[in-house]
C-alpha cells in the first residue's frame, strides 16, 4: 500500500466534513419529514373551517344577523386553512431545496 | 367481552384522590397522576443524566447531551441565534410532550396528550404568550399591521386581513387537535387490533399479533414525531412573533 505523500491541511478536512454533513442531512429528512408533513396537513384545514364557523356562529349571536356572518366567517377560514396549508408546504420545500422567489411572495 | 373492554376506555379519567375545592372540582385524576410522572420522569432524566457531568459522557449523559443539543439546534434553524433567550420554555415543553406521549406507550398507561382539553390549554398558553410578546415587542398597531401581507391591492385588503386573521386564529386549534388526533387515533387502534388478537385465539390471533408489533413501533415514532412537530411550530410562531413580517 502506498502512504500518502502530504496529509490533508485542515481546511480541506473541515470542507470534506462539511460536505459529508450535508450529505447525511439531506438524505435523512425526506422520510421523517414525509410522514410529518402526512400527519400534519389534514388538521390545518379543518381546523381553519372549525374556527371560521364557530366565530360566524358567535358574532352572529351576539350581532343577531343570522346565517349571514356565519357564511361569511366559514368561507374566510376555510381559506384561512388553505393559507396556512400553503405556507406549511412552502417551509418544507424550503428546507428540501430552494425554490424561486417568486413563490414567496404570498 | 368487547362491552367491558371498550377501545375507548382507555381514555376514562378517574378520580383517584376526589377533591372539591370552592364548587370547583380539582380532583386528582389519573391524568393528573401522569403529568406528575412526566415531570418527575424528565427531572429524573435531567439530573440523573447530568450527575456525574464526565468529559466524555457515557451512555446516558450523551442522551441528556443530545436532548439538549436537538432543541438548540432547532431554535437556532427556526428562530436564529436570539429565540436562545427561549430555549427553557421549548425545551420544557419538548420534554414534556415527549415524556407524556412515551409514557402512554406503556401498556395500562394513561395518555395525556389523547385528551384535547390538555393540548389545548398547551396551545392556547403557548398561542396567548407568542401574541402578547409580539404586541409587547412591536406595538399594538405594528401587531394589528401584520395581518395585511405587502403588495395588497386595496380592494383585495379587507378580504386578505381577515382571512390572515382567522389563519392566525386557527393556530392553537390546529396544534391541539394535531397531537391529540394522532395520539387519540394510535392508541384507538392498537386497541382495536390487540381485540382482534384476543377474538381470533389462537389459530388466527397471530397475524394481528404481528401487526400489533409493528404498530406498536409506529406509535412509538409517532409519539417522538409528534412532540418535535409541536415543538417545531412553537418555534415557527415564536419566529413569526419576534420578526413580524
Amino acid at each position: 500500500m502506498k502512504e500518502p505523500d502530504k496529509l490533508p491541511s485542515f481546511k480541506e478536512l473541515d470542507e470534506g466534513i462539511r460536505k459529508f454533513k450535508g450529505k447525511i442531512s439531506k438524505r435523512s429528512e425526506p422520510a421523517s419529514q414525509g410522514a410529518g408533513l402526512a400527519l400534519q396537513v389534514g388538521v390545518e384545514l379543518v381546523s381553519g373551517v372549525a374556527v371560521g364557523t364557530g366565530i360566524g356562529i358567535v358574532l352572529d349571536k351576539w350581532l343577531g344577523t343570522s346565517p349571514l356572518l356565519l357564511i361569511l366567517c366559514f368561507f374566510m377560514g376555510a381559506a384561512g386553512g388553505f393559507l396556512t396549508l400553503y405556507r406549511t408546504i412552502n417551509r418544507v420545500d424550503e428546507t428540501n431545496e430552494p425554490i424561486d422567489e417568486s413563490d414567496k411572495t404570498l | 367481552v368487547s362491552q367491558h373492554h371498550s377501545p375507548l376506555a382507555q381514555f376514562e379519567v378517574k378520580k383517584l384522590i376526589p377533591l372539591q375545592v370552592a364548587g370547583y372540582d380539582i380532583s386528582f385524576t389519573n391524568a393528573s397522576l401522569f403529568m406528575m410522572l412526566a415531570v418527575v420522569c424528565v427531572a429524573l432524566f435531567m439530573l440523573l443524566g447530568t450527575r456525574k457531568r464526565a468529559l466524555v459522557p457515557g451512555r446516558f449523559q450523551s442522551m441528556v447531551e443530545m436532548s439538549y443539543q436537538f432543541i438548540a439546534n432547532l431554535i437556532e434553524d427556526n428562530i436564529g441565534h436570539e429565540g436562545i433567550q427561549y430555549f427553557p420554555l421549548i425545551f420544557s415543553l419538548f420534554m414534556f410532550v415527549l415524556f407524556c406521549n412515551l409514557l402512554g406507550m406503556i401498556p395500562y398507561s394513561f395518555t395525556v396528550t389523547s385528551h384535547i382539553i390538555v393540548t389545548f390549554a398547551l396551545a392556547a398558553f403557548i398561542f396567548i404568550g407568542v401574541t402578547l410578546l409580539s404586541i409587547v415587542k412591536h406595538g399594538p398597531a405594528a401587531f394589528l399591521g401584520s395581518f395585511l401581507p405587502h403588495g395588497t391591492p386595496w380592494w383585495m385588503a379587507p378580504m386578505m386581513y381577515f382571512i390572515e386573521l382567522f389563519s392566525f386564529l386557527a393556530r392553537p386549534v390546529s396544534l391541539s387537535v394535531r397531537l391529540a388526533a394522532n395520539m387519540m387515533a394510535g392508541h384507538t387502534m392498537l386497541k382495536v387490533i390487540a381485540g382482534f388478537v384476543i377474538m381470533l385465539g389462537f389459530l388466527g390471533g397471530w397475524a394481528p399479533f404481528a401487526l400489533l408489533i409493528v404498530l406498536s413501533g409506529f406509535e412509538i415514532f409517532v409519539a417522538v414525531l409528534q412532540a418535535y412537530i409541536f415543538t417545531v411550530l412553537t418555534c415557527v410562531y415564536l419566529n413569526q412573533a419576534l420578526h413580524l413580517h
